[in-house]
């Protein structure tokens, strides 16, 4: 009998919106030099980066949470892929990758209500 | 590639060859620091080495002269960082291409956030070719393996690096051995350039060595 209630006043007033998703996502703000790789695939079931050995690119966070506070980067293998903040005023989501040299390593987007691993491929020259 | 806003655009960087060696594109008055220009540097904040035309010779050493135009500012104090060291070494404010291929170079702020960056390759040299320039250093072009000068004669060259045709750049240490005493070979006051002065009549051989190449020329002084 609840049940049938609360199915009556859905459809009477609406359901409630089911709440967006979360989610954090980087893109490239450069591109490779030529001959060189980097691909960067931000898909529902696949978060992968492949870039060249000696590459550096800019990438640009976006997220879906507070937008006063700026996500996070963290690299698993700084030995593999490095990371740098870029030294401009309001650049607070914008970082350099640099890909010192072949091998697999992960990069993690941590914002204030989420996080977001990519899998990160280092090719060979 | 999502270009970033001309807001976000408030400096030019301007970076120069120093040609420190004995070998190499000589460092003349007219090929110092060049002007900005904004689509060159890879965050198109910057605009980092009209100069930087073409691939390292492997073996042979950069010097990055790093300048700004920042609005309300001078440069910062900038270091630099390599991210393939098996290509490029910093060695002070000297690159050294110790590898083919290709590396960034990151210009790092004093809290060592990232103001701009370069590709930078390195290639190893197939060639070395003899180059004549004016006194003013505007090069006049390619010397022949065999030429004939009059006694006072001068000729201003460079010996530079080229791979299958292509130029390259870098410093480097540069032997000369001159068989006869008809000429005389001295490097000139400007780094790279060497005077080669006919002294004598009769015919001498020059060899010219480096990055583990040499090309001869032969020179016949004639009275």
């Amino acid at each position: 009998m609840r049940q049938l209630l609360l199915l009556l006043a859905c459809a009477a007033l609406g359901c409630p919106a089911a709440p967006a998703p979360k989610r954090a996502v980087l893109y490239p703000i450069t591109s490779a030099p030529p001959a060189r790789r980097l691909e960067v695939v931000s898909k529902d079931d696949q978060h992968a980066i492949t870039v060249s050995s000696g590459v550096a690119f800019g990438v640009s966070v976006s997220d879906s949470c507070d937008p006063l506070s700026p996500p996070a980067l963290e690299i698993a293998d700084p030995n593999v892929l490095r990371e740098h903040r870029l030294g401009r005023h309001g650049a607070k989501r914008e970082f350099v990758l640099v890909a010192v040299r072949a091998g697999k390593t992960r990069v993690t987007i941590r914002a204030e209500c989420t996080t977001q691993t990519y899998e990160v491929t280092v090719v060979p020259q | 590639m999502r270009r970033l806003p001309a807001a976000f655009v408030p400096f030019a960087a301007v970076v120069a060859l120093g040609c420190g060696g004995a070998g190499g594109r000589p460092d003349a008055s007219s090929m110092a620091v060049m002007p900005a220009r904004p689509q060159c540097g890879a965050l198109s904040l910057a605009c980092v080495g009209q100069k930087l035309d073409a691939p390292i010779a492997l073996g042979s050493t950069l010097e990055l002269d790093v300048r700004y135009q920042i609005a309300g500012s001078s440069g910062p104090p900038t270091t630099l960082e390599t991210a393939d060291p098996s290509v490029l070494v910093l060695d002070g404010s000297h690159l050294r291409a110790v590898g083919a291929g290709l590396s960034a170079v990151l210009f790092l702020g004093p809290d060592k956030t990232v103001i701009d960056f370069l590709h930078l390759w390195v290639e190893p040299a197939t060639e070395l070719r003899i180059l004549r320039y004016s006194s003013a250093g505007t090069l006049l072009g390619r010397v022949q393996s065999s030429v004939k000068l009059l006694v006072h004669d001068e000729l201003l060259v460079s010996v530079e690096p080229f791979a299958k045709g292509q130029p390259l750049i870098g410093n480097f240490k540069l032997e000369t051995t001159v068989a006869g005493n008809s000429v005389a070979i001295v490097p000139d006051s400007v780094s790279g350039f060497h005077r080669v002065v006919a002294r004598s009549p009769g015919p001498s051989q020059v060899k010219l060595a480096a990055l583990g190449l040499s090309t001869e020329w032969t020179i016949e002084v004639q009275p």
